[in-house]
């Protein structure tokens, strides 16, 4: 567990996380784009289509017919990441140095993993929604979520993981 | 309470709800009972069965106490209850096969499932309150403590058979098992809400003295104040996500502030006390009677779901306060009565009872009100974008037309996000109804309006690569023949395409290809699994909509529709890698044709059968190029109008562009004498230029978007009517042409100056570019402007002091003789001939041009395409796989047809949401230590 010197490094970390989401909510498109912007290319990318951005609003795939705004930026995984990220990084870090580096190094990972995690929702929901609303019957809202559930779980566990597996290798007995 | 006994009750709520249930399910299963199998047919013909004699046997019993003048029983609740709960039971229990996975997703309505649950929960509902009444009035030793305390236990108990006797189970045999299970869980819940509801009767009729008349408020102000909030608060995610999207809920949408505000001035309205002022007790009924309408809305939202309140209570603590509605509506509704009694000795009961109800109408017609204020602003703002009257002046509010956006958004029931709600649940569906005429504003059109009225950023440009698919018309085969009866020549033409790419996802053929003036198309095929399936016409919207759907479930579809002026669009979908497909269309013409299809030329028909006359039908004339030859020819003289982006933010930059046209006229003198200027925003002024145009232009409130597709339409529209030896050469002055907000194109309007189909754009000081209104409006087709190049034209005269101007172009035109308000009394023409597709094209040009009688004459051209069988630009033809899609089609288009023609039938665009983060961060939490102890 994390030990009382260490809480203090989560409780900036889940401050950071308030803060964020403070500005989410009232942020739009445009101000997300350091998220849409390499989702949508990477999209666009392997789904081999054309896409336009509509300032405030986000990117539209006409022939997907869909459209990556602020709602898809992939910003709730990123904080849940940051924080996942973070919570590990506290736990096996050492000297005090490692604790202050814990936490920019946590958000530029959790940047990245949100970044993939988003081309890989999108991208597997792009290709299996429509087919699996007409397979399992049921509505594609719930098809979606199911898509970005699974794909987020994956990511995050898989993560969650592996850093689990190298830290524990690292420790010091 | 009991007024409750009166049999009228069950005709409210024991026959009403069954009849609009009984009507929902007809409807649904007419579109789709074509796909259902013999024994989901049976299942259906069952339950519609029991349904009835539910019913019916409700209404005998009614009408049975009525004229007896008998009360309702205590057997009726318990019978009832039974009889609703096995038929809701097993309505779910058999929900696989009523809606099996062969009926598509699209072709249901979006809570098709829940419709049992909330039409049959009032009955039951009702029947709770009535053994609670009849098992507890007169008993004045009934305690309230003992109530909750029993109710307490069914949790509890459940929680224990959770935990201790359920991992010891050993069924008999699982379905068994299953039902017994589920069997007890609703005895649980009907337990638990019998005897939290009966304690709360206890409490508010409990006599309390004068003294300790202040304690009722311990409990009251949780019930009607407190929870309340706090349910709205939850549910909208402000207390668990604290600052995340305020667009949705769990159990709905209720973001709005007018939630929290009615549910204050509710919880006041309950809390306030019973003083024995007359006048006092009179405002206290009359406002308690106003909040009722909002007591009970929140009780119908959360009756289907208050069979999970016990299971929220086990795994949330919070989840009692989805009993909240039901406890308020107990509470509200004794208090009514209260005050009803003590008001009778006062006033006259007449009065009294006129009184409530007036104020029971405020809230719901408050809201009807706010919504026709709403419709009237949206559709003055679509009728001012898109069939304006041009003689007309517009001025819409911007400020409520954004409000309505924002509401439109609300309650938008497409866009699939994350599980939660983001409708207000029944007042969504009013709400489109009552706006929209159930149809929908697409994403694009409140685009467009937000582009036009508040000069809000439009579409980018496209960046990306585009899926390479190639295709290969590797047939193409004709066959014409003259048919004497019908005027004109039949021809059809089969097309064999193959796609030649080698990526692997499926892709669909999209071509477009331009008919000849006078030819329109009567048929069309699609070969579908080897046999050759016909078109059916239908309504553009609805088809396009159908054709959208089906794509995504990848069938196969095929569709013909008129894009823009005379430019077809045929798309087939899908094509499999290497895969061939045969399709075919009927073509009707008066002479010999050629078409091009994706670069293959074809010749329809041969030598004219006799001499070529001009034809006329519907206000329209068919010009043979014979007949054109003869007409007198002429040069007219052009003159510059010109169109200045006085757009938001663009005042500075007068000066510019006043240069800019002083140069343009210091060039072109010849062309500048009758020259006119018209000032773009979102509205568009003109003047003629000998005007103080450049006083009148610093004068102009530089707002909105600059709205060029509707002043070219206005000029267009005003050059063809005007058909004068002049003609206008429109120059748009702008600085960011890409921001203009434009149509496709305006190939429509193409006849309006016969000479040249081009315009000029200047976007900076040193050269203006050449555009075509025939095309993408915004990109330059690379032409050379040369005012001594401009061909001359044919004079048609059309009447004593009227003439239309024809292009010199050795081809056939049709012309708009004169204008129509509606399809010709005489125009009984036979199906698919040529005299009736000539008519359709008259009424088509008389909407273009008159924009404003579109609306009345929309209708009437589809219903008379449908007549002719012959495509117009407002219908399309479609094949499609199976009658449950002509069904689905049947029933789109009806709704198009009822509503306004500007709304679209679907929406186009789809987000891909993340989920929410909450979920995830529990889900994360959970799997991990799953995985851990899995793993141990």
């Amino acid at each position: 567990m994390v030990k009382r010197n260490k809480l203090i490094y989560l409780f900036i970390a889940l401050g950071i996380v308030v803060a964020f989401k403070f500005g989410y909510a009232r942020a739009n498109s445009d101000s997300l784009r350091i998220l849409i912007n390499p989702i949508s290319g990477i999209v666009g990318f392997f789904t081999g289509s054309a896409s336009y951005y509509i300032p405030g609003k986000g990117y539209f795939f006409n022939t997907l017919g869909v459209i990556i705004d602020k709602s898809c930026s992939g910003f709730n995984f990123m904080m849940v990441a940051f924080v996942m990220l973070s919570f590990q990084g506290l736990k096996y870090s050492r000297t005090r140095t490692e604790r202050i580096l814990t936490l920019p190094l946590a958000f530029l990972i959790a940047y990245l993993l949100a970044v993939f995690a988003g081309v890989s929702r999108i991208f597997s929901s792009v290709m299996l929604q429509k087919r699996l609303n007409g397979l399992l019957g049921i509505s594609s809202a719930v098809v979606h979520e199911v898509i970005g559930i699974v794909v987020y779980l994956i990511v995050l566990i898989g993560t969650y993981f592996l850093l689990e597996k190298y830290s524990k290798k690292n420790e010091k007995p | 309470m009991r007024n409750l006994l009166n049999p009228r009750w069950l005709l409210i709520v024991g026959v009403l709800p069954v009849i609009l249930l009984f009507l929902l399910l007809r409807g649904e299963y007419a579109v789709f009972h074509s796909l259902l199998t013999a024994e989901s047919i049976h299942l259906w013909k069952s339950f519609a069965l029991v349904l009835i004699l539910l019913g019916a046997a409700n209404l005998a019993y009614a009408v049975f106490l009525i004229v007896k003048r008998k009360e309702v029983s205590v057997l009726y609740a318990l019978l009832a209850m039974v009889a609703f709960i096995a038929y809701i039971y097993s309505y779910f229990y058999h929900i696989d096969k009523l809606f099996p996975f062969s009926i598509p997703r699209w072709m249901l309505p979006d809570r098709v499932y829940t419709y049992v649950g909330t039409f049959l929960m009032p009955t039951l509902a009702y029947c709770m309150l009535l053994l609670v009444y009849r098992l507890t009035s007169g008993r004045k030793n009934a305690k309230a403590w003992v109530n909750f305390l029993t109710a307490l236990l069914v949790p509890l108990l459940w929680y224990l058979l959770f935990q201790g006797i359920i991992p010891l189970w050993k069924p008999v045999s699982s379905r068994f098992g299953m039902h017994l299970f589920l069997v007890l869980m609703i005895m649980g819940v009907l337990l638990f809400l019998f005897f939290l509801v009966r304690g709360l009767y206890i409490l508010i009729n409990r006599k309390w003295s004068k003294k300790n008349e202040g304690y009722r408020l311990l409990w009251k102000i949780p019930v009607a104040l407190v929870f309340p909030l706090l349910g709205l608060l939850l549910n909208s995610g402000v207390i668990i996500d604290g600052v995340g999207e305020k667009s949705a809920g769990v159990f709905g949408n209720f973001s709005s502030y007018w939630f929290y505000v009615l549910a204050l001035l509710n919880g006041i309205a309950v809390c306030l006390p019973e003083l024995s002022n007359r006048t006092y007790r009179l405002a206290l009924f009359v406002a308690r009677s106003i909040m009722f309408p909002f007591t009970l809305y929140f009780f119908l939202v959360f009756l289907p779901y208050l069979p999970l309140s016990i299971v929220a209570i086990i795994l949330l603590g919070l989840g009692f306060l989805m009993l909240t509605p039901i406890l308020l509506l107990v509470v509200h509704i004794n208090l009514l009565v209260a005050d009803y009694r003590f008001l009778v000795s006062e006033f006259s009961p007449r009065s009294i009872r006129l009184a409530a109800v007036a104020a029971y109408l405020v809230l719901p017609l408050a809201l009807t009100f706010s919504y026709l204020h709403d419709r009237v602003v949206l559709n003055s703002a679509l009728e001012y974008c898109y069939s304006p009257d041009y003689s007309r002046s517009y001025r819409i509010g911007t400020a409520s037309l954004e409000s309505t956006l924002e509401a439109i958004r609300r309650n938008k029931n497409a866009t699939p996000g994350n599980l939660m709600q983001k409708q207000i649940p029944f007042l969504s569906r009013y709400y489109n109804w009552l706006v929209l005429d159930n149809l929908m504003l697409s994403e694009s059109k409140i685009c467009r309006l937000e582009q036009v009225f508040f000069g809000k950023p439009g579409w980018g440009k496209s960046s990306g690569n585009i899926p390479d698919w190639k295709f290969e018309l590797t047939d193409i085969s004709t066959t014409s023949s003259y048919d004497s009866t019908r005027g004109c020549w039949i021809s059809r033409v089969e097309l064999e395409l193959t796609r030649i790419d080698s990526l692997t996802w499926v892709a669909g053929y999209t071509s477009s290809f331009d008919l000849p003036q006078g030819c329109w198309i009567s048929d069309y095929n699609l070969v579908v699994n080897g046999k050759r399936e016909k078109g059916i016409l239908a309504e553009k919207k609805s088809a396009l909509w159908i054709f959208s759907n089906i794509v995504s479930t990848r069938r196969d579809p095929g569709i013909l529709f008129y894009r823009s002026g005379n430019r077809v669009v045929l798309d087939v979908f899908p094509f499999s890698k290497g895969e061939v497909r045969k399709t075919g269309f009927e073509l009707i013409h008066k002479e010999p044709v050629a078409i091009t299809i994706d670069g293959h030329t074809v010749a329809l028909g041969s030598a004219n059968i006799g001499d070529p006359q001009a034809v006329e039908a519907g206000g329209a004339v068919y010009l043979p190029a014979k007949v054109k030859s003869s007409l007198k020819r002429l040069k007219r003289k052009p003159y510059f109008h010109f169109i200045i982006d006085a757009s938001m933010g663009n005042r500075e930059r007068i000066d510019g562009y006043i240069a800019r046209i002083d140069r343009m006229v210091a060039d072109y003198p010849e062309l500048a004498s009758e020259a006119k200027v018209s000032f773009v925003g979102t509205y568009t002024t003109t003047l003629p230029m000998a005007t103080n145009w450049k006083d009148k232009l610093a004068e102009q409130p530089f707002t909105g978007g600059f709205f060029l597709d509707w002043s070219l339409r206005k000029i267009l529209t005003e050059a063809y009517y005007e058909q004068s030896e002049t003609f206008p050469l429109i120059v748009v002055i702008t600085d960011d042409f890409d921001e203009a907000i434009t149509g496709e194109n305006m190939a429509d309007y193409r006849m309006a100056i016969p000479e040249t189909d081009c315009f000029l754009v200047s976007q900076s000081d040193s050269a203006f570019t050449v555009h075509s209104l025939g095309e993408d409006l915004l990109r330059p087709v690379g032409k050379i402007f040369n005012p001594d190049s401009i061909p001359a034209v044919l004079k048609y005269s059309v009447g004593e002091n009227r003439a239309v101007y024809l292009p010199d172009d050795g081809k056939p035109s049709v012309i708009l003789k004169m204008h129509q308000d509606g399809i010709p009394a005489d125009a009984n023409f036979p199906r698919k001939s040529w005299m009736a597709a000539l008519t359709m094209q008259g009424i088509w040009q008389s909407m273009v041009f008159h924009p404003d009688k579109a609306d009345a004459l929309w209708p009437e051209l589809v219903r008379y395409s449908f007549r002719s069988g012959i495509m117009s630009p407002v219908t399309s033809f479609l094949v499609v796989e199976n009658e449950a899609q002509k069904a689905a089609l049947k029933r789109k288009q009806e709704q198009v047809l009822a509503g306004n023609h500007h709304l679209d039938a679907g929406e186009e665009i789809m987000q891909m949401s993340e989920p929410d983060s909450l979920l995830i961060a529990l889900l994360l939490i959970m799997a991990i230590v799953a995985i851990k102890r899995f793993s141990r």
